[in-house]
């Protein structure tokens, strides 16, 4: 289908090329997560940063990580999970592990390992744009959304009969990058298939041994969406998708008096995801979005010595299904929205050991979390009230009942003003939640082997949060814009392991969750974007943080306070299109006795169409080599040092956001 | 912390370290100050919430108590020493008692069993792998004496390493040193994730043999002198057992200065040319002891080693109290009319710390 899609495309390039002239200063892309309605992301009521497909190809990134990865305002942490190095979660307002939610086309992405979701595990091959909300949104979204909202939105053909993309690359490190995907639309209704393969090949951690610091590793993508309009009151869609991930990480260990042993790390996961969506449009003024969703994860994490039968391996197995109705009302300047969800949470997660008991090598298996289910439902109200034509005003609320902890309320209110075209400013404040996860409530998590267990917690209550933000924009001029901004949260109930309180025994300590923690961010950004015609854009963005962990009266671990973001993209002679990206972060606090050093990334990617449909590009990334420090602790250097790529991609006819 | 604070933190410091006997002040604002006497025998209980000493009617069953001193041992309300979920941390700085909030600490330690045997191996925490210290005990059981060395804690199987198989090497001491006798004695009590009574190797030094017995058969057995179960390793005198055995270190005042690194490159050969030197003349005037209840407060961790007369250590430590709910800091600052047998009245400063 791929094939037959590319080969009539040619003729559609121009369209192609017009899709890809340049973008004012401000970005203007049309924004639906920061309020659930479709807004211009400049005039939008509560702030959304759009980095868009064409965006996160020129940062050279394959997935939602690496797209976001340089993003002001976010770290893509890698240090969370790094003796394997491929758990890649964002950081927003301080904010990470849970309390940021991810979303795809407007569903939460489940699967996290530790409360973190893998943005690594995302390929960007189908994607139109990722909307960023910063700030609590719990009032709309409900659990995990405290420090912000990612939602990674998919594209829609945008041109009738066949089309298709695809991206080919070959990267340091063995990295290969094919990407693709081909639809075909007619009148009312269209079908599109999406495939994506990345690898890369293991990197050792020191010299002479066998240790990866990162695994060899392999993510792919098979998706497939369609569309149909029966009549001109009703639309429905369909998206299934399935990405399979593996991970195949090595260390050894000196054993006394026995010498060194191998140990393979495999670590295997697939995601399929169903989403159904159909949108009613009842009235002018009245309409109807059904929603229902259904994905399940299965993970396995193995543990396995080399040439012996003696090993064992994680398994779990998550899912969740959830229905969501959500009426959309029109009423002059005002603008209802009101829904209503139901979710269906499980987790099931076992220990399967291979070992020899009394001479006899035997399997067993442990429950790890006793399967478990989360159920809840939610209703909520927002209204986005124009009282002059220069100002919204957007209360709104959610209430959530879950059967485990009770009931939750998380109310928001935003005011926008646009008192002429040069001027926006926005302020809102509302409340966050996030409830205790799965694991955190049953957790019986053995890793003796190294050292610790990790008990869970059934008596834990949901954490909650305040917060405020403001953004204040001014665009004198066609050619500049100048951002400033402020946000500050209070989180109090905060979900923690308790390391203090570590039972020890023999040489493992057990450990538990517990609601204690206290928390503080503020932080504070100011940006500027120039634009001169098509031949020249650049940004520049500065971003402070602040935080506070209140009870041990120190900072959070992991948080680098400053951050200075440049960007410049420049067509030249001969239509090379030259992109250069720049990101400079200050030291970070880790512990009391470590600090991670702070460092600079810079990339550069060089482009140029070959012919009609057909563009190359080269590019650098990270060009000056930082990379992490194996073994060091908290250290949020980039776990890679310089890679280097050069690729080709076929671009076909434009494509837009459904 | 304020100036005041300070002053009298720096007072309380130098108070210590003169060794004064007299009842200190309030060494921070937040310390509560206790005056324990602890009798020749007998044991007195402490609960720290209102630093009080208390007599609980069934302190095995009770909550009533999160410290508990006899002799020169401290016990927390945990493990062996008591049905609550009490334990420790120390030693830490003195200057942590300023501290409001709980100190960020590895672990927290519940009592337990132990004897001359405890600190048998150092820990590589980076590969999870134990490393014997190749230390010579003595074990004594009536007149009877052996020496013991452990070589190694890990057999080869099915191609992987397997814990808790230990190679261990004794000979009986007496006029002349027996021949020496090289053991493996199955430790692993059903692996990992072997049930709780899992039996485990348990060596009867003077036949030789070794029988798999479980803690609880152990317990009321006199047919063996060392058990070995997974990384702990008893005898059977005291709480361990009814044999009357004792046991010690020879190598025990070597212990804090050992490093991981150096215990690494301890070679079998120097470690065996040490076995080789221990004679019975070695032990004379070491005391034996059987399995004991062992806290964070080791008898050589919270008296100063080589004082006489007795002095605490100028140190703090974490406990949890009974209930698991509550941290506090816990430093002492003088021994009144110290013995051999017992500190006297232990001056002690605690207060509550928040989590």
């Amino acid at each position: 289908m791929l094939l037959l899609a590319l080969s009539g495309l040619g003729r559609r390039a121009r369209a192609q090329n017009d899709a890809r002239a340049p973008a004012p200063a401000v970005v203007n892309e049309v924004v639906v997560t920061g309020t659930r309605t479709p807004e211009q992301a400049q005039r939008a009521v509560v702030k959304t940063d759009v980095v868009t497909r064409a965006e996160a190809e020129r940062r050279g990134a394959t997935n939602v990580a690496e797209a976001l990865s340089t993003q002001p305002g976010v770290q893509v942490n890698p240090g969370a999970y790094g003796y394997l190095g491929t758990v890649s979660p964002i950081q927003i307002q301080g904010f990470d592990l849970g309390r940021v939610l991810i979303l795809e086309d407007g569903e939460p992405v489940i699967g996290d390992v530790g409360g973190a979701i893998d943005l690594a595990g995302i390929p960007i091959g189908d994607l139109s744009r990722i909307e960023i909300v910063t700030g609590p949104s719990s009032a709309l979204y409900g659990s995990s959304a405290i420090g912000g909202v990612v939602n990674v939105v998919s594209a829609a053909p945008a041109v009738e009969g066949p089309s298709g993309q695809a991206r080919t690359e070959y990267r340091s490190h063995q990295g290969v990058v094919l990407q693709g995907n081909a639809a075909y639309r007619k009148p009312g209704a269209w079908a599109k298939l999406d495939l994506s393969r990345t690898s890369q090949a293991a990197i050792a951690e020191i010299r002479g041994l066998p240790d990866t610091q990162i695994p060899q590793t392999l993510r792919s993508l098979v998706g497939m969406r369609v569309f149909a309009q029966p009549n001109p009151k009703i639309d429905v869609s369909l998206r299934a998708r399935w990405l399979h991930q593996r991970f195949d990480g090595v260390e050894s260990t000196e054993y006394p008096g026995l010498g060194r042993y191998v140990t393979d790390l495999p670590q295997e996961s697939d995601r399929f995801a169903l989403h159904f969506l159909e949108n009613i449009r009842l009235t002018r003024q009245l309409g109807l979005r059904l929603s229902l969703a259904r994905q399940w994860v299965d993970t396995s994490s193995g543990n396995f010595r080399r040439d012996s039968p003696i090993g064992q391996a994680h398994l779990s197995t998550q899912s969740i299904q959830s229905f969501e109705a959500t009426v959309t009302a029109a009423d002059g300047p005002r603008t209802w929205v009101i829904g209503t969800r139901f979710e269906s949470q499980r987790l099931t997660q076992e220990l399967q050991s291979r070992e020899r008991i009394d001479g006899e090598l035997l399997t067993r298996t442990t429950a790890e979390v006793s399967p478990r289910g989360l159920n809840s439902a939610a209703s909520y109200a927002q209204l986005a009230w124009k009282l002059r034509p220069w100002l919204t005003v957007l209360p709104g609320a959610r209430g959530e009942y879950h059967g485990r902890y009770g009931s939750v309320i998380a109310p928001r209110l935003a005011v926008a003003a646009r008192p002429n075209d040069a001027w926006t400013a926005r302020i809102g404040a509302g409340r966050g939640f996030r409830t205790p996860s799965a694991e955190e409530l049953g957790f019986n998590f053995d890793h003796s082997i190294y050292g610790y267990r990790v008990r869970g917690n059934p008596a834990l209550e949901a954490e909650r949060s305040w917060g405020v933000n403001a953004d204040v924009a001014f665009t004198p001029a066609a050619f500049s814009t100048f951002r400033a901004g402020g946000f500050a949260n209070w989180v109090n109930n905060l979900i923690d392991i308790d390391l203090a309180s570590g039972m020890r025994s023999g040489t493992v300590v057990t450990y538990s969750y517990k609601n204690f923690q206290r928390v503080r961010t503020m932080g504070a950004n100011l940006g500027l974007s120039l634009q001169d015609g098509a031949r020249l854009r650049a940004d520049l963005s500065y971003d402070y943080l602040w935080t506070h962990d209140v009870l041990a009266d120190q900072p959070l671990s992991g948080r680098p306070a400053h951050t200075l973001t440049a960007a410049a993209r420049l067509s030249m002679v001969w239509q090379l299109e030259l992109y250069l990206r720049a990101r400079f972060v200050s030291g970070a606090f880790v512990d009391s006795m470590t600090r991670s050093p702070g460092y600079e990334t810079v990339d550069a990617r060089l482009s140029r169409r070959l012919w009609s449909a057909l563009q190359a590009c080269v590019g650098v990334l990270n060009l000056f080599d930082i990379q992490q420090n194996p073994g060091q602790i908290g250290d949020l250097r980039p776990p890679l040092g310089r890679v280097l790529y050069i690729g080709l991609s076929l671009l076909l006819p434009g494509e837009e956001t459904p | 912390m304020s100036g005041l604070g300070q002053c009298l933190l720096v007072l309380g410091v130098a108070c210590l370290a003169l060794g004064c006997s007299s009842t200190a002040g309030p060494v921070h604002d937040g310390t509560r100050e206790l005056e324990v006497a602890v009798p020749d025998t007998g044991r007195v209980y402490v609960q720290l919430a209102e630093p009080a000493l208390v007599t609980p009617s069934a302190p095995r069953e009770s909550n009533d108590w999160d410290l508990a001193f006899e002799n020169y041992d401290v016990f927390t309300n945990s493990g062996p020493s008591g049905a609550g979920r009490g334990a420790a941390f120390g030693q830490l700085d003195l200057s942590t008692l300023q501290d409001d909030t709980t100190p960020e600490v590895p672990f927290l330690a519940p009592d337990k069993a132990g004897g001359a045997f405890l600190d048998w191996y150092a820990y590589d925490g980076k590969n999870h792998a134990l490393f014997s210290r190749f230390h010579v005990y003595g074990v004594q059981r009536g007149d009877r004496l052996w020496k013991i060395q452990i070589s190694s804690y890990y057999a080869e199987q099915d191609n992987a390493p397997l814990s808790g198989r230990y190679r261990i090497r004794y000979a009986a001491l007496g006029d002349s040193v027996g021949a020496t006798q090289i053991l493996q004695i199955d430790g692993t009590a059903g692996g990992i994730s072997g049930a709780v009574g899992a039996p485990s190797g348990c060596l009867d030094l003077e036949s030789g043999t070794v029988s798999m017995l479980a803690p609880a058969v152990a317990r009321e057995s006199q047919d063996w002198d060392v058990c070995f179960r997974r990384d702990s390793i008893s005898v059977n005198g005291e709480v361990g057992g009814p044999g009357g055995v004792g046991a010690v270190d020879l190598q025990a005042s070597e212990r804090a200065a050992e490093t991981l690194a150096g215990i690494q490159a301890e070679a079998e050969d120097e470690a065996l040319v040490r076995f080789d030197s221990v004679t019975q003349a070695s032990f004379d005037g070491k005391q034996f002891r059987g399995d004991h209840v062992v806290s964070a407060f080791e008898t050589g961790a919270w008296v100063v080693a080589g004082s006489n007369p007795e002095e605490p250590a100028q140190a703090t430590w974490l406990v949890q109290d009974a209930a698991g709910t509550q941290n506090f800091l816990i430093a002492f600052s003088a021994f009144r009319e110290p013995s051999t047998s017992s500190p006297g009245t232990i001056v002690m400063h605690a207060k509550p710390v928040k989590q």
